[in-house]
């Protein structure tokens, strides 16, 4: 008894789902930093199969590379070399419980409420076949563009301006600019000690 | 989004102090000068007279087109080419000349090249936001504006009370920047473009009346101003500002209250009060439920403060406050009405503050020493015996500040107040009557509660005698920086009508409305009646 396409369809989004909210979840209760990095490695994992299973293939592999296979993988190596025995495990005070509880529960109810209120959402489309991934509104034409393929400005009759449609090498140009000057933050972080230690030397010199 | 050769012959003055920065880092690496007063000097010069090139580059460049028309150069993709965006750049230039000048001996010698490069960067992230007129410039912008503030948190001071604050800093301003995210990719995924004219093209179209995806623009409204509000330092995101503020040394603490404020108004003006006008209600019921909240934490708050830096901080954000109820005007004025006035109030009231604040800083940086720097309210006693010009001009800012009638400051909470109130008295609904003269005597009566402390501070340094002397080795160009905040605020507290008239003009071109014939020249008088 093989379920059609369709069951196959709901199945995965309710196993992602799932595990996306349980594994948040997981997050918010465990105590010990090196598990919570793990369990919201899964969580956002199974958050990058929502996406493609949504028609957002860009933005899923985006989740999976930047996320998942960047951010978090170094926010693990980072925990375990930092990690000291004080500060692996984290407790959080009534207090906060509560502050976090009023201000996470107002995001959650405005953003129900905001997704309850679209007519499309809240009902399933009648005309299922019709539907087609093309006018949906994703990150797709902005990944194309990170390529130097411009699908949104193809139509564009000025010929001068379509030559200038060289993707997003001004932003990469910005980008690059920020790095720079992270990389001399990080520099003298790193050689802050050795400045002092010299400073002092010459202090105690005069 | 295009970037083509207009945009970076447009972009070439950021492009310059940028490359400028780099030479900063890269020369002073490559000359492993001697770090003394000599180099220190030397750099301090080189990095003010980069941003006065680059200023020049501004006005030679795309001054005498701009000046003369609203809009030149519609629709170039990523960039918003008209006089909004210029003069804009231009506070953000002079802004950082004089916040270079005060750096001149704030610093450490070691590291003067690494924070003087940094600091144009900063200059350069303010001056591309306010350039910006698409989602991902607009982010990278303000990015390029956080970063090198993080950098510069750090080389301000080295001890545990700097690190507490960098780190709080850094972590609310990367949460900050996710909300922000947030609401952008709404407006994306409503719009289906980055491009801010087709975002407010689809907002005009449909309503979120409709069941449609504009049900979502609510959503990213509160996102997007809760992303701003901490920039701007706005309740309620505005809990960091007095820790960070007292951390930092007093040059920091003027950046921090500056540059982010200037990126953060223009957003809020061009993301907020132009894109996204046809909200309806909700939009400027919350600007002026935030607005009153801001203005009175900020302001209650400061009453019993001892510190000078974090007395700043509060008052930084009750300015905050005043700049959203033009923001509210600008969003309850009904969409087909040309130019409520609204916007060009925050934006003459964002010049008033900045300079004002910026002599304060400058001046009590200039009082104190590197090692040992004016911390309590209580240690400027008697400066106005020892440092008179000093006093009088902390004495200049603080009246600006509080808003008494001949200073810069009066202008920009009159023009705040009277166009709350023309908003009131013009319209038949009578829940806009309500809110917005509720709002005007809040402000007014903020505006009294505030006179308190700023004339606090103007007493404590002229009617009490010092114990022991303030160091004022803050140098030169600290006084000059102070001397010349001051002088504008003077000279625009006396001939406020060029900056009346700039402002509306700048408003004018930031919603894509064509100038009046009246406004065609740059010096045309002005009457305070509009």
């Amino acid at each position: 008894m093989i379920p059609s396409i369709t069951d196959w369809h709901s199945f995965f989004f309710y196993l992602f789902a799932t595990v996306t909210c349980v594994f948040a979840l997981a997050v918010l209760f465990a105590t010990n930093i090196v598990r919570m990095a793990f369990y919201l490695i899964i969580s956002l994992g199974a958050s990058a199969g929502l996406f493609i299973l949504a028609g957002a293939e860009f933005l899923g592999v985006m989740q999976l590379m930047i996320y998942v296979g960047g951010t978090l993988v170094l926010l693990v190596f980072g925990v375990m070399l930092t990690a000291q025995e004080r500060f692996i495990s984290m407790k959080t005070r009534g207090g906060e419980w509560v502050m976090a509880a009023i201000v996470g529960g107002a995001l959650l109810v405005l953003l129900v409420q905001t997704a309850f209120s679209i007519d499309d959402w809240t009902a399933p489309r009648a005309d299922l076949s019709a539907v087609s991934a093309i006018e949906t509104q994703t990150a797709t034409r902005l990944g194309l563009g990170l390529l130097g393929i411009r699908p949104d400005q193809a139509e564009e009759a000025d010929p001068v301006l379509r030559q200038g449609m060289s993707g997003y090498l001004l932003l990469f140009e910005i980008v690059s600019v920020h790095l720079l000057v992270v990389l001399i933050g990080a520099a003298y972080l790193a050689r802050s000690k050795r400045v002092t230690s010299l400073a002092r030397a010459a202090e105690m010199r005069r | 989004m295009f970037s083509d050769t207009t945009t970076v012959w447009v972009l070439w003055p950021e492009i310059a102090l940028a490359a400028l920065a780099v030479w900063i880092y890269v020369g002073n690496a490559l000359f492993r000068p001697k770090p003394n007063t000599q180099t220190r000097l030397g750099w301090t010069t080189f990095a003010a007279a980069a941003v006065a090139f680059a200023g020049f580059a501004l006005y030679w460049h795309q001054g005498g087109a701009v000046w003369r028309q609203s809009l030149v150069l519609e629709g170039h993709g990523p960039l918003a080419i008209d006089y909004f965006a210029y003069a804009m750049r231009t506070v953000a230039l002079l802004a950082g000349f004089l916040l270079v000048l005060q750096a001149s001996r704030a610093g450490e010698n070691e590291l003067v090249s690494e924070y003087l490069g940094t600091l144009l960067l900063a200059i350069v992230g303010v001056m591309l936001t306010a350039s910006a007129n698409e989602l991902i410039f607009l982010f990278l912008g303000l990015e390029m504006l956080s970063i090198p503030t993080y950098v510069l948190l750090f080389l301000g001071r080295r001890d545990g009370a700097t690190a507490e604050a960098t780190i709080k800093y850094f972590f609310l301003s990367v949460a900050s920047s996710a909300m922000l995210l947030y609401g952008f990719g709404f407006l994306y995924g409503m719009a289906g473009s980055t491009s801010l004219t087709e975002i407010r093209a689809a907002l005009e179209t449909s309503s979120a009346a409709d069941g449609g995806l504009m049900t979502m623009a609510p959503l990213a409204l509160i996102l997007v101003f809760a992303g701003l509000g901490f920039r701007i330092a706005a309740a309620p995101f505005h809990f960091y500002a007095p820790d960070v503020y007292q951390g930092a040394t007093h040059a920091n603490a003027s950046l921090l209250s500056i540059l982010p404020k200037i990126a953060g108004v223009v957003v809020f003006v061009r993301l907020v009060g132009v894109t996204m006008p046809a909200l309806g209600d909700f939009a400027w019921q919350l600007a002026i439920v935030l607005s009153i909240l801001t203005m009175t934490i900020g302001n209650v708050s400061a009453l019993w403060q001892t510190n000078l830096r974090r007395l700043m901080a509060y008052s930084s954000i009750a300015h905050s406050g005043y700049m959203l109820i033009g923001l509210a005007v600008a969003l309850a004025a009904s969409p087909a009405e040309a130019a409520t006035g609204g916007l060009s109030s925050v934006i003459l009231y964002l010049f008033v503050y900045v300079f004002a604040t910026l002599g304060a800083f400058a001046a009590f940086t200039y009082l104190g020493a590197k090692d040992r720097e004016v911390n309590r309210i209580d240690e400027l006693a008697g400066v106005a015996k020892t440092r008179p010009v000093a006093a009088a001009i902390i004495a200049v800012c603080m009246f600006s500040l509080s808003g008494i009638p001949p200073l810069a400051g009066f202008w920009g909470k009159l023009a705040l107040f009277g166009n709350a109130i023309r908003l009131a008295t013009n319209t038949e609904s009578a829940t806009l009557q309500w809110w917005f003269i509720v709002l005007a005597v809040v402000g007014v009566l903020n505006a009294a509660v505030a006179a308190a402390y700023y004339l606090r501070i103007v007493g404590v340094m002229y009617f009490r005698t010092a114990d022991t002397a303030l160091p004022s080795q803050g140098g030169w160009g600290a006084w000059s920086a102070a001397a010349a905040a001051a002088a504008m605020v003077l000279a625009v507290g006396v001939l406020p009508g060029r900056l009346f008239d700039n402002a509306q003009r700048a408003e004018l071109a930031v919603k894509g409305i064509a100038l009046p014939e009246g406004l065609s020249q740059a010096d045309a008088p002005t009457s305070l009646a509009k």
